[in-house]
This record gives C-alpha cells, structure tokens and sequence, in this order.
C-alpha cells in the first residue's frame, strides 16, 4: 500500500475499516423507510456518515474522494432541512450516490493519496496485483525426485518475479542431513497472473511443501520491493516478515457481537468453576487430587479470560496519532498554527471503545481548532502565543478511562450561542440562561454558530454526535470553558465494555457490585456520626472530608433506610466527589464479567450494568458517578446538569 | 419435490395464526405465540432501583440479563386470590421478543395453544373496555367466549427517558 516506513500506512488502513463501517450505516440509513419523512433521523445518520468520510478522505488528501463526498453531502443536507422529506425517486438517486461513494472508496484504497502518488516511482506493469508465494518444501519433496528450481522458474514464466531465498535454516555441514529440506523461498510475482496457474505450478507437490499465497496490492511500493529483493538473497529469515508493511500485517476484523459472545461464554465458564469447586467442597472432594485438577483448570480459565481481554484492550497512542494527523490537517486548512500536547498515550483502553471514539473524537478536533482557537492576530492582540496550543490526554481514573481535550482559546462565546439559538427558535429570547444552560445548548441536533461552511467542520454536525456516541459507549461528556482561557471536554468512559474487579456488597437484602477501582475503603460508623445520619444530617467526616452519607438501599428505592447500620463504603467518581454508603455487610473481592442491563426498561438510576453471580443470580453494578446524581435528586439540590458543568 | 412446496407453506396461512393462552391476576389472555422466544419457569429477580412496581427486575437467562415485568401488575389487574401476590403460587416468566428485545413476562400459568383464523380478528372497541384494554391489539369471538390478544409491543416500557 505505501512504503514500511510510512507513518500514516496505519491511519490509512483504520480509515478505509472505518469507511466501510460508515458505508454500512449510510445503506442502512437511506434503507430505512422512514427517509422519506422530513428531517428524518435517517437522514441525519447519512449525513453524519457522508461528513466522517469526506472529512477523513480531506485530511489523507484523498481529493477526489473527499469531492465525491462533499457533492453528496451538500445534497444531504439541503434534504435535512427540507421542509419535506425526499420523495422515492430522490431517495433511489441518493441510493445511486452512496454507491458511487463506495466506489470511489474503493478507487482511493487501490489508488492511493492523490497528492502522495506522485512522491514515488510508478507501479509500473504490476497494476492489478502483485502476488507473493512463499513456498518451503519438505524433505519429502527432495526424496520424490522434485526439483524447486523446476517449479520456481515455471512460475517466473507466469510474469515479472524476483525470487529471494531464505536460508537461515541451514545447519552447519557437519549437522546437515544429505536428505533434508532446509531452504525456502520468496517469489514476488509482479503482473496479472491468475492464482489458478499459480496453484497449478505446484499441484504435484501441494501436501510435500508449506505453501503460502498472499495478494500484495498494487502499489509504487510493492515495485520497489520487488526490485530490491533479489539483493536480499542472502539476508536471514526474519526478512520476509521485516519487509511486510505493518498495514499489511493480517488482522482479523470480527464482529463486535461474536466477541461478546465467546466473553459471555467465559464469563459462564468462571461461574461454572466456581459452582463445580463448591460442588467438591460439598463432597468432601476439595483436597489432592481433584483439588490439583480443579486449580488447573481454574488457572487455565484465567488465562483464557486474560487472553480474551487482551485482545479487547490497546494503548490509545494509535488513536491518538490519529487525532494528531487530523489535527495538523484542521489547523493547516484554518491557517491556524497548532501546537499538540499528546498525554498518557500508554494508557490501555478497551478496543472497541477505542473505535467507537475516532467519530466523536474528529469532530471535537475539528471543533477545538475551527471554533476554539483564535486566529493569530487576535491571539498575539489578547496576549497569548500566535501558536494555539490543543492538549489531547488520556488516564485512568476511579476504573474509568478519561480523554481531555483542551484548548486555550477564546473560550465559548456565550453571548453568540445564545443568539443564535434564538435565531433559530431553540429558547426563548427573553429566556434567563446560566453558563450551564447555555453550554448545553451547544450539544442539541443541528445547532451551529459557524458563519462560514468550511471543508472540514462547522455543518453543525459535531456536539450532538459526540453527544451521542459518548453515551452509547456508556461515557458522559462534560464541558468546562472560560472566555478568553479556553474550553476543555471531558470524556469519561468505561475501562472496558467486559469484565472489572469489584467489591461485592450486601444492602437491603441485595447484593450489589461496586468498581474496585472507585471503592477507597470500607468504615465502622463510630456513634456520634450514626446519631447525626439518623437526625437526617447527611454529612460525616471520612478521611479528612465533609462526606455525603446515603443508606444504599434507600437511596436506590430498595428498603428503608437503616441508620443502625455502622458499615460505610466510600467511593469516588472520577472527579474524585465522594458518597459514603452504608452497606449491611462486605461479601468480598472478585473479578466480574460486566453484561448489558437489557434496553428493554430505559437507564436505571445509579447502575451501569449487571453481572451473574456465582449461584447464578444476578446483581447490579453500581456506578459511583450515576450514585452521585442520584443522590444529588434526592437531596432536592443542585441539578445533575449543572453538577456536571461546575 | 418443488411441486410440493407451495402447498406445504401455504397450509398455515391459511388455517391462521397460533396464539399460546395465558392467566394473570384471574383474567385470562392471549399472546401471538410468533412472539414468544421461550417460556422457562419462574426464578427470582433482581430487583432494580425507582422502577414501577410491576418490573420485577432482572434474571439470568443462560448469561445474559432478562428484565421481567409482572403481566397482572402491568395491566392494572389486582389478584383475586392475593395471599401468593398477583402472580399465584408457581408463576412462569414467557419470554417475548418486541422490537428485537427480549422481555421476560411473569403470569400465574400459560394454558393451550389455539389457533385463530386471521378473519377471527377484530380490532378492540375505542373505549378498550376491561382490565388491561390498553394493552390490547385485537379481540376474537371463539366458543363462545371472547379472547382478548395482547400487543406484546406495549408490555415494555417506552425504551427511553419515559422514567428517570
């Protein structure tokens, strides 16, 4: 696709993955029958995936792409708008447009940058493909009488190749045995030959050898190495892997739902585990023998578990340099100089979150930089750097992951968010707004106070969006800014969508699982703080704060309140705000696999998600954060939404 | 063998559509047995925070999370007999599918499967007289008596922002 050493080989590959995604949800969209009704939320999804691609393909310099998408979107829009919906014919002519999308989609992936292309040498005769064999005969192939030069030059017949051979296998003479195979090779086969002919060169020798095919698409790289190679004969067995692009490097793409089925299946098998080792225990079976197998297959069902997970989680560096290519693409099209400060890149996040972040995250780029940053005069005029500075960070906090983005710009222009949501008929214009009432505005469907539509952003496509796509992930997104400092979101996510260490509790009758993570200590309640939490003062004083107490069952409407209870857990959320819990008991420490609470009955006050228990029941899983909020409701105090904006 | 197919497929639609009988709270049901995934006995639920009272929580179903809801409660139906509680003394959850999620449903006990001539059908009266009418999607004279079919749509709660 593009030279080894290629940074962007990598960003290219997740953009065209994610085209196809988005590709996927536009025909869903324009499938949907519900187009047809104007300002559709069919046709905000393909607008939104329309604008991701065109905005992705602007900042690869895919340009031809990037007009395709551009004229499709313009259409999509006006639609959006429209005081109608379109009518079939039109939405069979948007049909023909995503196809024409797709195809230009696929144009860009074999074609390459537009701008790059002309940085190397031309592909020359291996326009459709190149193939690469990789054949390495047994002993038995030597002993039937086959010769590998017989069947190498048959495929040199086939068209342009350059064969390298591999012979780090070789033992030393002494060690050598007269009949064995040692050696292997590299044929790089330039041209249009069939894989057909191919497979037919070796079809006498297909179960005496190791044969390998792969298609190397067409690309100026894949020419060069195809002529460097035969000066690498000699070079050791590492090389062929050495020379494969890291973009190349096969990966498996799999359906987010398989994934979650096989966690579920271990997941099941933990709990199955711990049925069977008490099962034992019952029958007196626990010691020796069926103990030692026991262990083993608990260590075996862990490392599953682990290997499972780790196939889930990945730092965000490569999101993040992603960002950083978007990022400079935004600021050199605003005319903008940009510094990044990229924090925390090894921090490990869950890949599929990972994912789902790209979308949200581009849009918050583009919005930093087009509306965020000043241009340089006005910056060098209010005394700040010509240079506007964005600053992309990751940690893990209270067992979340959270992604700050932010910048020191002008800061939100309350004065024109508020105008312009009147403008458009969203508030009332003698309504009184505070701060957080008027940020919260920027995040409804449609709202933009671009002047200008730009190449990148300002379509009004952005905060609600990201709005979105943070609270599927089960995130919250929140937003602080000052004029003339600057604005910063935050994203607080999930550590990971499948399992977490937790501290079982008991409260009202239930168990219920709380993060380990948020969880900073269990308590004995002494006397005097029990008389002031039964006078209905919610305050005690744990580790050198004024701490809220909530009766957990009470607070989640499952019991009355027990202020005889001395046992308090105390947690955090991620912005470190406290909650004392007055539990009935302690059940312990365990590692948990996290299930969805099914959709079917809405968000449920103070919970994240679920999991199964060792005897099979179920207990929820508490999220401090949402205990907070829920906590605040009761208390009649301040608004969770203004909590959130403080 | 492709002669015969027609034949076997049409067979059905035109008999009519099978529906699995059911009781909460002594009044007697029907639900489109299309809908139903599964009936397995009653386990109990996890409870779940400021809900109304007819959720009964969440359950495991073989690894994952059913929320259950308690039918005679969801209608606004109160047990004649309440010394068990609405649901009587061995309740069974049906599990049905609406919009693609699975809904645990909890009723006292699920009778027959009858089949009804799709003609049978007739819309229920704009008044939706009876306990439950609201949640009625169509009515059928059979024997006699009046079945009343339930909308398996509108046994769940609307999916979101309808309680915080």
């Amino acid at each position: 696709m593009t030279a080894p050493d290629d940074p962007l080989a990598e960003i290219r590959t997740g953009f065209f993955a994610e085209c196809e995604d988005l590709l996927g949800r536009l025909d869903d969209a324009l499938a949907d029958p519900a187009i047809t009704r104007p300002g559709s939320e069919a046709i905000h999804a393909a607008f939104r995936a329309v604008h991701t691609i065109k905005g992705g393909a602007a900042s690869l310099s895919y340009d031809a792409l990037a007009d395709t998408a551009h004229g499709f979107e313009s259409r999509l829009d006006r639609l959006r708008t429209a005081g109608e919906g379109p009518s079939a014919t039109a939405v069979a002519d948007l049909q023909r447009r995503a196809d024409d999308l797709a195809r230009a989609v696929e144009a860009a992936r074999t074609a390459g940058p537009d701008s790059g292309s002309a940085d190397h040498e031309p592909a020359g005769p291996a326009a459709s493909g190149n193939w690469r064999i990789l054949f390495r005969p047994a002993a038995a192939l030597y002993q039937s009488g086959n010769e590998p030069l017989h069947l190498i030059n048959a495929l040199t017949d086939l068209g342009e190749a350059s064969v390298a051979c591999d012979t780090s296998l070789l033992p030393s003479l002494a060690a050598m045995d007269p009949q064995g195979g040692y050696l292997s090779w590299t044929v790089d086969l330039a041209g249009s030959a069939d894989e057909h002919a191919i497979r037919e060169t070796f079809e006498f020798v297909e179960d005496i050898c190791d044969l390998q095919f792969d298609r190397t698409p067409a690309s100026p790289a894949a020419s060069v190495q195809a002529d460097a190679a035969p000066a690498e004969d000699k070079q050791p067995d590492k090389e062929p892997q050495a020379r494969t692009d890291p973009a190349d490097r096969p990966t498996v793409r799999v359906d987010l739902d398989r994934f979650d089925r096989l966690m579920n299946l271990v997941g099941e098998l933990a709990i199955a585990e711990a049925i069977l080792a008490r099962r034992l225990k019952d029958m007196g079976l626990d010691r020796r023998s069926a103990a030692a197998a026991l262990a083993e297959v608990q260590t075996l069902g862990r490392d599953l578990q682990d290997s499972v997970l780790a196939l889930r989680t990945q730092p965000v560096k490569p999101l993040f340099q992603r960002m950083a290519r978007i990022l400079r693409e935004a600021a050199a099209r605003a005319g903008k100089a940009t510094l990044l400060d990229i924090r925390g890149e090894a921090t490990e996040i869950d890949r599929s979150i990972a994912e789902r972040l790209v979308e949200p995250l581009t849009h918050m780029i583009r919005n930093a930089v087009d509306h965020g940053l000043e241009a340089p005069a006005q910056r060098l005029a209010a005394g700040k750097a010509p240079q506007g500075r964005i600053t992309l960070a990751a940690a893990h906090r209270s067992g979340r992951v959270i992604i700050d983005l932010a910048d020191d710009g002008a800061g939100i222009d309350r004065a024109r968010v508020r105008a312009t949501a009147i403008a458009q008929g969203l508030v009332d214009a003698g309504a009184a707004l505070t701060d957080a009432e008027t940020d919260a505005l920027l995040f409804r469907p449609g709202f933009s106070t671009a002047r200008a539509v730009g190449a990148l952003s300002g379509r009004g496509v952005g905060m609600d969006a990201v709005q979105k796509a943070v609270t599927a992930l089960g995130g919250r997104l929140s937003l602080w800014s000052e004029p003339g400092k600057g604005t910063r979101l935050t994203l607080s996510l999930p550590l990971t969508l499948a399992v977490m260490e937790a501290m079982l509790v008991l409260a009202g009758g239930q168990v219920f699982a709380l993060p380990l993570a948020a969880t900073l200590e269990a308590t004995r309640l002494g006397t005097p703080d029990l008389v002031r939490f039964s006078r209905g003062e919610r305050l005690v004083r744990l580790r050198q704060r004024q701490t809220p107490l909530f009766d957990l069952a009470g607070l989640l409407g499952l019991g009355a309140a027990r202020p005889a209870a001395a046992l308090a857990v105390l947690v955090a959320d991620e912005e470190d705000r406290r909650l004392g819990l007055i539990v009935d008991d302690l059940l312990g420490q365990h590692q948990i696999v996290v299930k969805p609470l099914g959709a079917s009955l809405g968000p449920v006050p103070g919970t994240a998600a679920a999991t199964i228990l060792g005897d099979g029941t179920v207990a929820l899983i508490l999220d401090p954060g949402e205990l907070m909020r829920l906590a605040a409701a009761t208390d009649g105090q301040t608004s969770p939404s203004e909590r959130r904006a403080s | 063998m492709t002669e015969a197919l027609p034949a076997q497929t049409a067979a059905p639609t035109e008999v009519g559509t099978d529906y699995l009988g059911l009781s909460a709270a002594g009044e007697e049901f029907i639900l489109p047995l299309s809908a139903i995934r599964e009936i397995r006995s009653f386990s109990r639920a996890t409870p779940l925070p400021h809900r109304p009272d007819w959720v009964l929580g969440v359950v495991n179903l073989r690894g994952t999370i059913l929320p259950v809801i308690d039918l005679g409660r969801r209608l606004g139906l109160e047990a004649a007999d309440s010394s068990n509680g609405v649901l009587g003394a061995r309740p069974v959850i049906v599990v049905v599918e609406t919009a693609g999620r699975p809904l645990g449903v909890a009723v006292a006990r699920v009778r027959d499967i009858t089949r009804l001539a799709d003609l049978a059908l007739e819309p229920p009266p704009a008044c939706a007289a009876g306990p439950g009418g609201g949640f009625l999607k169509a009515l059928a004279v059979e024997a006699g008596t009046i079945l009343r079919v339930l909308d398996p749509a509108r046994l769940a709660p609307a999916p979101e922002g309808s309680v915080a």
